[in-house]
């Protein structure tokens, strides 16, 4: 019988327990209508798989397979499915429940992952699946099978943070983008997009050696957050042609924004009334508009 | 009549640090844009797809282990709780070519 993982059920409290994983014999798998069978290749796990670990992840179940990353070879199609797809190698989107809506999932019932939950109960860490033929891509061919199943989640994340939030106008030649916490799956592939969308990459992370290895993938340079003053140190590693960041992609929070207003291009505003007009009367002395007291 | 440049964007996927973070008046006065980022929709992901393609870009794989194998695969749970991991944690299944039968 083909074999699949998912985690078994262990008493304790949320964020306390670790449930183990369970290796589960399961039925042959027969696709049905449009639905495709893909014999597994590889599998990766995202940080919501240790968050489903510890029960820490909404919907969390037992018996479902694991992870949202997959890439497999489909070895049987259902009876409406286009033939064509049999013997291609195919990457999976990890979730469901959003079409092409620019603002967020259609679906009322929100967005679904992939792996490990009762919300949509599939998953990729199993020698074989069944998977509708509309939620596959032909696996890019210059990537071996590993590679392809790295892509899906923190690709399609670190592609709306950086190409549709960014924005093309600041991915251009010439633009720099800071990316912090360069190590993670987001960051790596935020790197990578807007590296090869043809910005200029800085990162930032809390090791030197993530910072070197960033570097040798293409990013122009790296700071070290744990050093005091890095924003400076980083300005001025900048290229002379353009001295201020167009844009900032951040997994952390915490101080992003307060650091951000330091390195982040100026706005150029010639619209006096406005500030006029949003002014409250005890600002009339400019004291909150001095740039020295806001630090 | 108005020459309102945009502003740098900070365009943020998670909150690891914690679930709240301050916005300040400076980053109001440069008109500072703070966008809320998740995963995307099936339209994003082929255009994901389909720029890696013609970019031939790459993912970076920190680990991979060999099989269903269960200790080797908590292994991978490690390096990611540990942080130790350097991008992808990857578990290769079968080997392409291999046998397909069920």
């Amino acid at each position: 019988m083909p074999k699949s993982i998912s985690i078994s059920k262990v008493d304790g409290k949320p964020g306390q327990v670790y449930y183990p994983l369970s290796l589960d014999e399961v039925p042959k798998p027969s696709p049905q209508g449009s639905q495709l069978l893909l014999k597994i290749h590889a599998a990766a796990l995202n940080h919501r798989d240790l968050f489903i670990r510890q029960h820490l992840y909404p919907g969390t179940t037992f018996g479902v397979p694991l992870l949202a990353d997959g890439c497999g070879t489909v070895v049987a199609v259902g009876s409406s499915a286009d033939q064509s797809w049999k013997g291609k190698r195919v990457v999976v989107n990890p979730g469901q429940g959003w079409k092409d809506s620019l603002e967020g999932p259609e679906d009322k019932g929100g967005y679904k992952i992939l792996g490990g939950t009762k919300t949509i109960p599939i998953g990729t860490l199993q020698e074989f699946m069944i998977i509708e033929q509309s939620e596959v891509e032909e696996a890019p061919s210059h990537l071996s099978s590993v590679e392809a199943a790295a892509v899906p989640l923190t690709g399609l994340t670190a592609w709306r943070a950086v190409m549709v939030k960014c924005g093309a106008h600041n991915l251009q030649p010439g633009k720099n983008i800071l990316v912090t916490g360069i190590g993670g799956g987001v960051a790596l592939m935020a790197l990578e997009f807007a590296r090869t969308a043809g910005a200029n990459v800085y990162v930032s992370s809390g090791s030197e050696e993530k910072i070197q290895k960033a570097i040798k993938l293409g990013a122009k340079g790296g700071i070290n957050y744990k050093e005091a003053g890095w924003e400076k140190k980083l300005l001025a590693m900048l290229p002379d042609s353009n001295k201020q960041l167009d844009a900032i992609v951040d997994g952390a929070g915490s101080d992003v924004v307060e650091k951000g207003a330091k390195m982040l291009k100026v706005s150029r505003c010639n619209c006096p009334e406005v500030h006029a007009n949003v002014r409250p009367p005890e600002w009339r002395n400019n004291f909150y508009l001095r740039h020295d007291n806001w630090t | 009549m108005f020459d309102l440049q945009n502003g740098g964007i900070i365009s943020i996927y998670g909150m690891t640090t914690g679930p709240k973070m301050p916005f300040l008046m400076s980053a109001v006065l440069k008109n500072i844009e703070v966008k809320g980022s998740t995963m995307g929709s099936r339209k994003e992901f082929k255009d994901m797809i389909d720029f890696i393609k013609s970019k031939k870009a790459k993912p970076e794989v920190s680990r991979t282990v060999q099989g269903l194998d269960i200790d080797q695969i908590n292994s991978l749970f490690e390096d990611m709780k540990n942080g130790s991991q350097f991008g992808k944690l990857v578990v290769e299944v079968s080997k392409e070519g291999g046998d397909s039968k069920l």
